[in-house]
């Protein structure tokens, strides 16, 4: 009995230690060419080869032109978020190479509500895209159905059309000097160095400067008030009220009046009404940076 | 020139005026005497006419000696005991120049009841939190400048009419349904009667602030005694150089606000007031020159000379501290370098 008792703690504490584990063998795309280019797990045009030609061919061009690799994945199965955010890193590494310059499209039409998008970026699609994905996510909206509606195989193409505009449209060639990226996981600063994309173990100095820059408006205005207040300190302050020499007892008034004349009274609307604006369903969308195990990679998600 | 000199009548060696003791004491054979009792004691020298008023007059007239600072024109009056080695206005020696006027002879004086260490230690208290005055304004040697000195003062014991007509309005407010509702009683205000000021001062002296004498206000009047020179031993004193004619504008301002204040301590209750007629009018005005006692000190910064006084009655303190920009600068720099270095560490650690 004790045996049991004991082999079923085990078990359980097996399970506990291996949950964190179970992420790391999330699934991943793999197979796949090391090429831009469409897949499409849904299936909305394995009827309709021209249209996928099309869109691949279109996709392969674009990135040929921003010297990225880009892959647009129409997933057909739902992925909780995370999970979701875990495929877009993990299979673009996976087709790719870590540290690659890419964007890895993820456009859920699995039919469950919310759908969940996401843009993984990497290398320096991360500085050319992290600032705009809520701008690219909002253009897509007009394309995309909403969740659990009827999917049109038009719309789908048009939103990828325009994926693929938008890319040209929001792509931050020149990324600022000043923009560094750390990856928690690998220990890793990226950033730009006269124009080239680096990865290095080491702290650029350049990550100082903006701190720098912040702290000493910071501790000048600091030291101004400093200078003030202690100026202030050092000026001439005392009087003495001169009422201290007025005698109560010898001060008399002789008439001394308060006598009721009228009284007025008014009244005022008070205006109960408010304007308020129609209500709007809008999506919810979340961005930023995040750290897979793999790669250095940028990018957010969205709800429709 | 003669001096009034206070001997001790057991050791013949000067006798002092004690702030603490109220007395006038013999550093030698430890004897100590009140002012009447040295009145009476001195009377050949402070008495010897017998018409009092005439007998006062040239005791101060032939006991008194007027020093003029030759670098800032002060006039400095003291008796022989004391020896004017700087002038207190500026600290540069003061030459002899003559007798005083006895027409400048104190009705009535308080003495000194604050003694130099009392003095000394206001000062170092009053200096402590003020990091950033020079270091010389901090020094001993700047403290033991610290000189009681007796202030010539006017006293004056103003009868004022007062006559004000205005009207008063008092509002409250509900609200009944859509409706907010603002009712306003207004009233007639009259106030007229004679308001009474007693012993405003303004000093006698143009060297000295009067801003700054009128911080060290009020002195306890209940000590106002009859002057006597035995008073200003071991202590500088000055003759007025500012008549009363003249420091009545400063008299009128501070009785007029009082009366304002008196008529607004009586208008109360009232949302607000409008006048429509205010008079103050001056009926009668009593005046009395006396001399009060101040422990003062000046100090010359950066070409500006700043001023220290404390209420030599009651310990009450004012004056203007001078500030050591370069010091403050450097505090400044100091606050803000540290600042800046540990925002840089942790702003770049962060990322």
């Amino acid at each position: 009995m004790i045996k049991r008792i004991a082999s079923f703690i085990s078990a359980i504490f097996l399970v506990i230690i291996m949950l964190p584990t179970m992420n790391v063998s999330a699934e991943m795309l793999t197979g796949y060419p090391e090429e831009s280019g469409l897949i499409d797990e849904f299936g909305l045009y394995s009827e309709d080869t021209a249209t996928f030609e099309q869109l691949d061919s279109l996709i392969k061009k674009k990135g040929d032109e921003l010297g990225l690799n880009l892959i647009v994945f129409i997933a057909g199965k739902h992925r909780s978020e995370e999970d979701t955010m875990i495929f877009a890193d993990d299979s673009y590494d996976e087709i790719f190479g870590e540290d690659t310059d890419g964007v890895f499209y993820y456009l859920d039409l699995s039919g469950y509500s919310p759908a969940t998008d996401w843009i993984s970026t990497s290398g320096k699609a991360v500085f050319y895209y992290d600032d705009n994905i809520d701008g690219i996510f909002s253009s897509l909206d007009y394309y995309l159905p909403s969740s659990g509606s009827e999917i049109n195989p038009d719309d789908i193409s048009q939103a990828i059309t325009e994926y693929t505009n938008c890319l040209s449209r929001y792509a931050d060639t020149n990324p600022s000097f000043f923009d560094v990226h750390y990856d928690e996981f690998k220990k890793t600063y990226a950033y730009f160095k006269h124009g080239e994309y680096v990865v290095s173990d080491h702290k650029p100095l350049v990550v100082y400067f903006i701190p720098f820059c912040k702290s000493l408006l910071a501790s000048s205005i600091i030291s101004l008030i400093i200078y003030l207040i202690a100026k202030s300190r050092y000026k001439f302050k005392g009087t003495t009220d001169p009422m201290i020499y007025v005698s109560d007892n010898l001060t008399r008034f002789t008439e001394k009046q308060d006598i009721f004349i009228r009284k007025d009274t008014s009244r005022t609307h008070i205006d109960t009404s408010s304007g308020s604006g129609g209500h709007r369903s809008s999506g919810h969308s979340s961005g930023g940076s995040h750290h897979s195990h793999s790669g250095h990679h940028g990018g957010g998600g969205h709800h429709r | 020139m003669d001096s009034v000199e206070y001997k001790c009548p057991n050791c013949n060696a000067d006798l002092k005026f004690s702030p603490a003791t109220q007395r006038l004491e013999c550093e030698y054979c430890e004897s100590s005497f009140t002012v009447e009792e040295i009145k009476q004691i001195c009377a050949a020298a402070e008495n010897s006419i017998p018409p009092e008023t005439l007998q006062a007059q040239q005791d101060f007239e032939s006991h008194t000696n007027l020093y003029h600072c030759k670098s800032c024109g002060a006039e400095i009056m003291a008796d022989d005991q004391q020896t004017a080695t700087f002038c207190y206005y500026c600290h540069n020696p003061v030459i002899l120049s003559g007798k005083m006027s006895g027409s400048y002879k104190p009705s009535k004086v308080i003495g000194f009841r604050l003694t130099r260490e009392n003095a000394e230690n206001a000062f170092k208290q009053w200096i402590k939190g003020r990091m950033f005055a020079p270091t010389d304004f901090k020094s001993q040697q700047q403290i033991e400048k610290i000189t009681g000195l007796y202030v010539p003062f006017w006293l004056a014991d103003c009868n004022i009419d007062v006559d004000y007509r205005g009207e008063g309005r008092k509002s409250r407010s509900w609200t009944s349904g859509d409706y907010r509702y603002t009712e306003t009683s207004i009233y007639r205000l009259i106030r007229s009667g004679t308001v009474v000021t007693q012993g405003i001062p303004a000093d006698g002296e143009s060297k000295i602030e009067d801003a700054l004498m009128e911080a060290i206000e009020p002195y306890d009047y209940n000590e106002l005694k009859d002057f006597s020179m035995s008073y200003l031993s071991g202590f500088f004193a000055d003759k007025y150089d500012v008549d009363k004619a003249n420091v009545f504008p400063r008299i009128r301002e501070r009785a007029s606000k009082a009366c304002l204040d008196v008529l607004k301590k009586s208008i109360s209750g009232y949302s607000a007031d409008t006048p429509s007629e205010k008079n103050i009018s001056f009926r009668s005005t009593d005046w009395h020159y006396i001399l009060l006692p101040v422990w003062f000190m000046s100090y010359k910064y950066k070409g500006k000379v700043y001023e220290f006084a404390i209420n030599g009655q009651t310990g009450k303190l004012a004056g203007t501290p001078p500030l050591s920009k370069g010091k403050l600068a450097a505090f400044c720099a100091a606050i803000g370098g540290i600042i800046t270095i540990l925002g840089t560490i942790g702003g770049g650690m962060s990322l």
